[in-house]
């Protein structure tokens, strides 16, 4: 596959059809959201350019650029590729703007000239057969998917009390593969059962698995942003990669572990857990290095 | 390394990207047998590798396009759409210019159409500026005329008098809504479209990975709708007259539920300015659709079962967006 790539670049084809510039933003460990900074923002199988239209700790108002000018509705600015400093047009979607996570942004390509609002807004779309119809729609439900992006699960009741119930903490240590660490962080409410780990439970007591996975103990909100930001993703995907897990649990292993490793060496007194994260991601990334 | 991982990491496209592209332009060669760049012969590896080549030349916008993918699957499902939609323009180039100068040879005829020193053409009635309109409603301007189809038209030789009248009125209707002057190549483009002669405007929309690398097809569209209405056009009708709604229509397409009801609506749209009813209604359209469709044909079993499948006759129907 690398001798036919390196033929067609023996062709002549330009190395890079972004400015260095961009390409350079993108490769940099991922900045804080800014105003007026294009990121791709990603979750799941959704994927779209967004350009920031305000920046807060834990979401960003942002609006969905796409690169198809003639697609364009008056919802959207086309934005020149003098105002981008992409190299290309750019249509953002400013009035389908929302607020989203900043756990959804992933790659940072610069930002655009301070102006580009007072770029062209195109016409309104008058009739059915507009394909540009469909854009704007496909535009809306990628907004759709990303403003409901979550990782952290929702718990309705106490794991440590489901476990003070009927003896049922002994039955952790029946858990296949389970060490007492892990049974320890549990019982001390820590950390939540996996899907397997709360079938399992299931079995042994008389607890559905549903109910056990509806009980766990909630993250500190602090340790949950503190995961969310871009700054951390690349890190994070690096690891979930690694370890072969999507994103999602990879995310919910790594607050777990960080929470229980917490208690471990500190007890309940207050946490930096910035700082946990930073070293807990950067242990492991020697450990795997 | 893959495509998806190398384009995360370096923001450019490397040994992988230009790898999967690569390997996208044979695969549709192979599956639609396209001309080589250089209308004759067998494809070479220079031809593909020509064809690569004038692809990322002509398209700026590609790394910027792959970069806004999530992942590798959504990356190659882009990838076959842009390649596809590249290979059929190639293919059809000679068939816009020949449009654009049956239109002309027309339009000089007719006084209702002017024509300006730069070659441009607009309405006697309107303005002699070169229109702001974008090509995409140019393109739905076309549709607005109701109950019009188009015979096929003779390869040389003067424009049937029906014909005539058909091209004439949906040119009226585009430069109508250009307000302005808009030059041949562009108004053919729009005219062309609505009667599957050309193909459509290009999107960022990735090819639905269900449709991706399945079969073949078999039909060769004959009949004025089922000529106009692409894939995802025709399953969308289909699936809206199943209990469900919007849902279930956007789940026989894998897409989201806004972008499945705009398929929808511009299906209907387009079937009523083929179908002439005023008031046609999805159930009335899927009645004409399956009168139309012929038998051994079900396009919305399996949406692998694309019709048209020769780019001599590329049509909306081969474009799944």
């Amino acid at each position: 596959m690398e001798n036919e790539s390196s033929a067609i670049e023996g062709r002549g084809l330009p190395a890079s059809q972004l400015p260095a510039d961009a390409r350079r933003a993108w490769a940099d460990t991922p900045p804080r959201p800014q105003p007026h900074q294009v990121w791709r923002a990603r979750w799941q199988s959704t994927a779209t350019l967004v350009v920031i239209l305000k920046a807060d700790m834990d979401a960003v108002t942002a609006a969905a650029a796409t690169t198809t000018p003639d697609l364009a509705d008056n919802n959207a600015i086309v934005v020149t590729a003098q105002r981008s400093h992409l190299g290309v047009p750019l249509v953002v979607w400013d009035s389908m703007a929302r607020q989203l996570p900043v756990r959804v942004l992933d790659r940072c390509l610069g930002s655009l000239d301070h102006a580009w609002s007072a770029g062209r807004r195109p016409h309104p779309v008058l009739n059915a057969a507009d394909r540009r119809n469909e854009e704007r729609a496909v535009v809306q439900d990628r907004l759709d998917d990303l403003e409901n992006a979550t990782w952290v699960r929702p718990f309705r009741h106490s794991l440590t009390q489901l476990l003070e119930q009927d003896d049922n903490a002994k039955l952790l240590l029946k858990l296949p593969g389970l060490s007492r660490e892990a049974a320890l962080s549990i019982r001390r409410g820590r950390r939540a059962l996996t899907d397997e780990q709360a079938a399992q439970m299931s079995v042994l007591s008389s607890i559905p698995a549903e109910e056990w996975l509806a009980a766990g103990p909630a993250l500190p909100d602090s340790l949950v942003d503190a995961i969310d930001q871009p700054s951390e993703r690349p890190r994070i995907t690096r690891l979930a990669h690694e370890r072969g897990l999507d994103e999602i649990t990879a995310r919910q292993e790594i607050a777990y572990d960080v929470y229980a490793l917490a208690a471990r060496q500190t007890g309940d007194a207050a946490e930096d857990w910035g700082a946990r994260l930073h070293h807990y991601l950067q242990a492991n990334e020697t450990t795997s290095s | 390394m893959d495509a998806f991982d190398e384009l995360s990491q370096y923001g450019e496209i490397g040994p992988a990207t230009y790898a999967l592209l690569l390997d996208r332009v044979r695969r549709e060669v192979r599956r639609r047998g396209y001309p080589t760049p250089h209308a004759g012969g067998t494809w070479t590896e220079d031809d593909y590798i020509e064809t690569v080549h004038e692809l990322v030349s002509k398209r700026r916008d590609l790394t910027l396009s792959l970069l806004a993918t999530a992942d590798q699957n959504a990356l190659t499902a882009l990838l076959t759409t842009i390649v596809r939609n590249f290979l059929i323009d190639q293919a059809k180039k000679s068939d816009v210019g020949k449009l654009s100068g049956r239109l002309q040879t027309l339009m000089r005829a007719d006084p209702r159409f002017v024509e300006d020193v730069h070659g441009r053409w607009g309405l006697t009635a309107s303005r002699r500026a070169p229109t702001t309109t974008q090509d995409s409603e140019l393109e739905a301007a076309a549709w607005v005329p109701r109950g019009l189809t188009l015979e096929e038209l003779p390869k040389a030789g003067p424009t049937p008098g029906k014909a005539r009248v058909v091209l004439l009125t949906v040119s009226e209707a585009v430069l109508t809504a250009a307000d302005g002057t808009v030059d041949p190549m562009t108004l053919a483009r729009a005219v062309g479209r609505r009667f599957g002669l050309v193909s459509p405007i290009h999107s960022e929309l990735p090819e639905q990975p269900a449709a991706s690398d399945q079969g073949q097809a078999l039909v060769e569209p004959s009949d004025d709708l089922l000529a106009v209405l692409d894939n995802d056009e025709r399953t969308a009708l289909r699936a809206s007259t199943h209990a469900g709604g919007t849902a279930a229509v956007a789940r026989a397409l894998g897409c989201g539920r806004t972008r499945a009801e705009a398929i929808l609506q511009r299906a209907i749209a387009k079937a009523r300015a083929t179908v002439a009813a005023q008031d046609v209604d999805a159930d009335e359209v899927l009645s004409t659709l399956d009168s139309l469709t012929p038998l051994g044909t079900q396009p919305n079993a399996d949406r692998s079962s694309s019709t048209n499948v020769n780019p001599a006759h590329a049509t909306h129907s081969d474009r799944t967006r």
